[in-house]
């Protein structure tokens, strides 16, 4: 049978139901199928709004969908025919025995069938039509002498799909009827052969439905028959190569007939190279080729949506359904979810419908298949780039995201290896994706690597205190009353989704504290810091008076102090701009690089920096709007990359400071007079003076458990053997200071104990003394005391004790008597940083420019604390001091006895 | 001179009416399409540095100045689409340039159609203009 159907002649097609059948015949009858389906077609299809007119009939009308798929379907077969017929011509040598003129018309009946099935693709008015149209534009204009005139004869206009549409109805299918005609001598190829097509067809018709994309969708393919083409377009720089390339294979086909048979077989053996390439340039195209023609793996999700878009069409009932309408056209998901609220502005359905974030397939209204391939939880990272990063919606951002320090972790990973003995330096830029099964990489996947923006959020409901990742969702979910209710009966209900009358909860700007506390309320836990509570042990004794409160994940807190701008009303987001959290496309390597305000945008010294309200960037401006904003305003910006303060704003000659969530309104003060006075404190940050305390963890030992099974953070998988950890005691107060070297000098920062920690891996032990550079969120008004600093052993990292200043006769000295035992590993007290009055070496910070007091600057410390003895901070002497203290050594009296160190 | 038959005659006849149409079609599809033409305005909502697209128009500012560029592909005319680190990318062939239009990775080998920028003083926004057909 199979040889059968390379026949070329037609006496067979009134012949036995299977007998003689041939490619050609085949051919014939899908173009008559072909024919009558798109008359029917034409009946519900409207060439002015094609897409919407698709989209109608995919929603409300089976009927036409099933005309439309049956169409389609014996198109793409009767192209597959015709192809090969038109092969098995060549291979078969038949066609030296037609005519001159019929050969060459055939040849041209072949464009003529491209023709007809490109304009098909084009007027369905979808994305991957309106690109395709834009390139065959261009690509006609490039033809040497009438191409223009070509493209606008074909084309038309821009924006009109009328003029493809009367060459696909009229001008090729009649050049088709007429070469068909003139080639078989018949059109009907009789009953039996149709309906040998028709069956399979009508079949297929009802379950399949043909592909139709719209922007969000990030591959952009042409029909299968060119996707070769656009693969080798992707090679040439030249596109008018492509026409002399196309000439010369119909020059070679036209001139087959005239050969004699050695050089027509040269000339085949061409055709057929050239055919086998391009089937090959087809297929990396279909299967290799994703977003951007990028090359990709077969089966990634940004591959698989382009051709999956398969439906029961019989499943959606005609009749009048009402649907409503959202801006991108109508989206079967709005007939069941039809009565749901929650979502506002640019999120609510009416303007981007559900498909643009939820995936699955719009266009069915069964259930089953309209949630084929959903994303319940759109918005994780995994697929971002799919729902919120599609090029529709925030295409700028998601690729920020994915290069910000909450997903890629770089400077957590790379100390986490560096302090392992792994890596050289804690700034080589490590990567959350490049965390391989070391000691460090299992150390961080049991207790570390569930805090970034990459960790998937499987699950419905609201961020809390236990959640972490989820993408953009992490930030930007917010359940008011109602939906949570309703999250509650859905959990209730055994994950029933409720359909109707359904409350989603909102998608928006309004990022609280509480999205950041699950994951900020570690490490550093500056979300605990900023609302004035420190992290203590479950056993230590309770103080009556003092406020205290246990987080879901079982730890205790005990309320200190909060931070000043928590108490005026500031909430994390009023700070941290946009770039801060979302990035700014740059691959930042430690948080303090990546965060741009500074105390001083807010609390300089001399003017503020402003930005006028033409110079807002496009962001800027979005946020502007939508936090209802007056556009005439002027803001504060970060002196830093110029990040826009939208709280912080100028309002005549006063600049006040208006909280995103609490509305209150302060005025923003200039640093006060002490803070500028004198020049010896010019090298101080300004939270080495206003930090109200920072917190401590003391004693940590993390140690390997061989035996037991861990649990992979990252991956959510097991890990052989568990890093545990254990923790000796949770302290809080005024923190230890530290000097962070820069380019632009010196600078005393506070820092608290980052790992004072034994790595014990069972056959290996090591201990590390490192302290990190921690800005505390726990600012005061009030600075700290000048004793807090010059004579207190804590603040000169040397760990808590009684420093004393004693006088033997004339002479004056320094005494320090540590609290804490001291390491047998290095020598020094367990808390502490740094030696009494020695200089450290080898590692001391989490940071390569942070390091402890050197012996020399203790002393240069500890000299006016001596004097701090007798005067009082704020004394005329003392103040006099912050100019130069050599000045007022030289005026000291007899009285005045200096340290001897 | 040899005479030329009437089958000869009427050929010669019909091959200068037909070129005679293509020119009258041409004429008439140049004039048809000046009139359907017409400059758009697409104005930068902001100048700070960076990249944006709007309608059809991509904008970026970086050096202290604001370029514009017409959103696409000058290899095959492709909408562009923008990616986050400052890269201008054609979905279809995978070409790339840079913020200030100029190609990065092929097949596109011109850089981005630049656009002149004008300030409009009764707004106080710059803006491009751009030919779109009706």
């Amino acid at each position: 049978m199979l040889r059968s159907l390379w026949k070329t002649n037609i006496k067979g097609w009134s012949g036995s139901f299977f007998k003689g059948i041939t490619f050609g015949a085949l051919s014939s009858s899908l173009f008559l199928i072909c024919l009558v389906s798109g008359i029917f077609l034409s009946l519900f299809y409207d060439p002015v709004h094609p897409y919407a007119s698709i989209i109608r009939m995919l929603l409300y009308n089976p009927w036409a969908c099933f005309w439309r798929n049956l169409h389609y379907w014996s198109a793409q077969f009767f192209m597959a025919a015709v192809i090969i017929h038109f092969w098995g011509y060549l291979r078969s040598r038949n066609f030296t025995v037609l005519k001159r003129g019929l050969w060459f018309r055939l040849v041209l009946a072949i464009v003529t069938a491209f023709l007809v099935m490109f304009t098909g693709f084009l007027i369905k008015g979808d994305h991957d039509s309106l690109q395709a149209s834009l390139i065959f534009r261009k690509l006609l204009d490039s033809i040497p002498f009438g191409g223009k005139l070509l493209s606008a004869a074909i084309l038309g206009s821009r924006n009109s799909y009328i003029l493809p549409y009367v060459h696909h109805i009229a001008t090729t299918s009649i050049i088709l009827i007429i070469v068909i005609r003139e080639h078989a001598r018949k059109l009907w190829t009789g009953s039996s052969m149709v309906l040998l097509c028709l069956l399979p067809l009508a079949i297929m018709s009802i379950f399949l439905i043909p592909p139709l994309h719209d922007g969000l969708d990030p591959v952009v393919k042409g029909p299968w028959y060119f996707v070769g083409l656009q693969e080798i377009l992707h090679w040439t720089a030249r596109p008018v190569l492509v026409w002399y390339g196309i000439l010369f294979f119909f020059i070679l086909i036209v001139a087959l007939r005239e050969l004699p048979p050695f050089s027509a077989g040269i000339a085949r053996k061409m055709l057929l190279i050239m055919g086998v390439s391009y089937i090959l340039l087809s297929l990396t195209g279909v299967f290799f080729r994703g977003v951007n023609w990028q090359l990709t793996v077969p089966g990634r999700g940004e591959n698989q949506s382009h051709y999956a878009w398969t439906a029961n069409v019989m499943a959606n009932p005609a009749g009048s359904l009402i649907i409503h309408d959202s801006l991108r056209g109508k989206e079967s998901c709005l007939h069941c979810h039809d009565r749901f609220t929650g979502l506002r502005g640019d999120h609510d359905p009416v303007k981007i419908g559900c498909y643009s974030c939820h995936g699955g397939n719009k266009f069915s209204l069964d259930k089953d298949v309209a949630h084929r391939n959903m994303r319940l939880i759109p918005g994780n990272m995994a697929d971002a780039v799919n729902s919120c990063g599609s090029t529709s919606c925030h295409p700028d951002i998601v690729p920020r995201v994915e290069q910000s320090l909450m997903t890629r972790l770089s400077g957590l990973i790379a100390v986490d290896r560096w302090v392992f003995g792994e890596t050289k330096t804690p700034d080589d830029g490590a990567d959350i994706k490049n965390v391989k099964n070391t000691p460090a990489g299992i150390h961080m996947k049991n207790l570390c690597l569930s805090c970034h923006l990459g960790g998937i959020k499987a699950a419905a409901g609201p961020v809390e205190e236990k959640s972490r990742g989820g993408g953009c969702l992490a930030c930007h979910l917010n359940y008011d009353r109602e939906s949570f209710k309703q999250h509650h009966q859905y959990q209730k209900n055994n994950n029933q989704a409720i359909m109707r009358d359904f409350v989603h909860p909102s998608i928006d700007i309004n990022v609280s504290n509480d999205h950041c506390f699950g994951c900020h309320s570690r490490s550093g836990r500056i979300s605990l810091n900023y609302e004035g509570w420190a992290e203590i042990l479950g056993g230590e004794l309770r103080e009556k008076g003092k406020q205290y409160r246990q987080l879901q994940d079982q730890r205790w807190l005990v309320f200190v102090e909060e931070d000043i701008h928590h108490e005026k009303g500031m909430s994390c987001s009023d700070c941290h701009t946009a770039r801060d959290v979302m990035g700014d496309t740059k691959k930042y390597l430690h948080k303090e690089d990546a965060v741009a305000i500074r105390c001083t945008d807010c609390h300089p010294a001399g003017a503020f920096r402003t930005i006028r309200p033409e110079m807002l960037d496009y962001e800027a401006i979005k946020l502007r709007r939508l936090w209802g904003i007056d556009t005439g305003t002027v803001f504060v910006c970060t002196d830093i990359r110029q990040d826009v303060l939208l709280g912080a704003r100028v309002k005549g000659d006063s600049i006040g400071f208006t909280g995103r969530f609490s509305h209150s309104v302060f005025p923003l003060r200039r640093q006060s007079r002490q803070c500028t006075q004198g020049k010896v404190h010019a090298s101080l940050h300004c939270s080495a003076c206003h930090a109200g305390w920072a917190p401590r963890c003391l004693g940590c030992h993390t140690t390997f458990n061989r035996q037991e099974q861990g649990v992979d953070l990252l991956i959510l998988s097991t890990t052989r053997g568990r890093w545990e950890e254990a923790t000796a005691e949770f302290r809080y107060g005024l923190p230890s200071l530290g000097v962070k070297e820069s380019k632009n000098g010196k600078i005393v920062i506070p820092v608290v104990p980052g790992m004072i920690m034994t790595i014990d891996n069972g056959t290996q032990r090591s201990f590390q003394r490192l302290f990190a550079p921690l800005e505390p969120h726990t600012t005061q008004q009030k600075g700290r005391s000048c004793k807090s600093c010059h004579n207190d052993a804590l603040a000169l990292g040397l760990g808590e004790g009684t420093l004393e200043y004693t006088v033997t006769g004339n002479r004056g000295k320094w005494f320090f008597t540590p609290a804490y035992i001291k390491s047998k590993d290095d020598g020094l007290p367990m808390d502490a940083w740094t030696g009494f009055l020695k200089d450290s070496s080898g590692r001391t910070s989490t940071r390569k420019n942070v390091r402890p007091f050197t012996a020399n600057e203790q002393m240069k410390i500890l000299r006016p604390g001596a004097c701090l003895c007798c005067h009082e901070g704020d004394s005329r002497v003392m103040v006099m001091s912050l100019d130069s203290f050599d000045k007022i050594l030289k005026m000291a009296g007899t009285d005045c006895l200096l340290p001897d160190f | 001179m040899r005479k030329l038959g009437r089958k000869e005659f009427i050929g010669f006849m019909m091959a200068i009416i037909g070129l005679a149409a293509l020119w009258l079609l041409k004429r008439g599809v140049s004039l048809d399409k000046g009139l359907k033409e017409k400059h758009k305005r697409v104005y930068c909502p902001d100048v700070h540095d960076g990249i944006k697209q709007i309608r059809g128009v991509i904008f970026t500012f970086s050096g202290n100045r604001l370029r514009a560029y017409e959103a696409r592909c000058t290899h095959l005319g492709c909408s562009l689409n923008l990616r986050a680190d400052g890269k201008i990318i054609c979905p279809c062939h995978g070409s790339e340039y840079d913020n200030q239009g100029k190609v990065v990775k092929g097949p596109a080998k011109d850089k981005l159609v630049a656009l002149p920028v004008v300030f409009d003083e009764s707004k106080k926004l710059f803006y491009a203009e751009i030919l779109v057909e009706d």
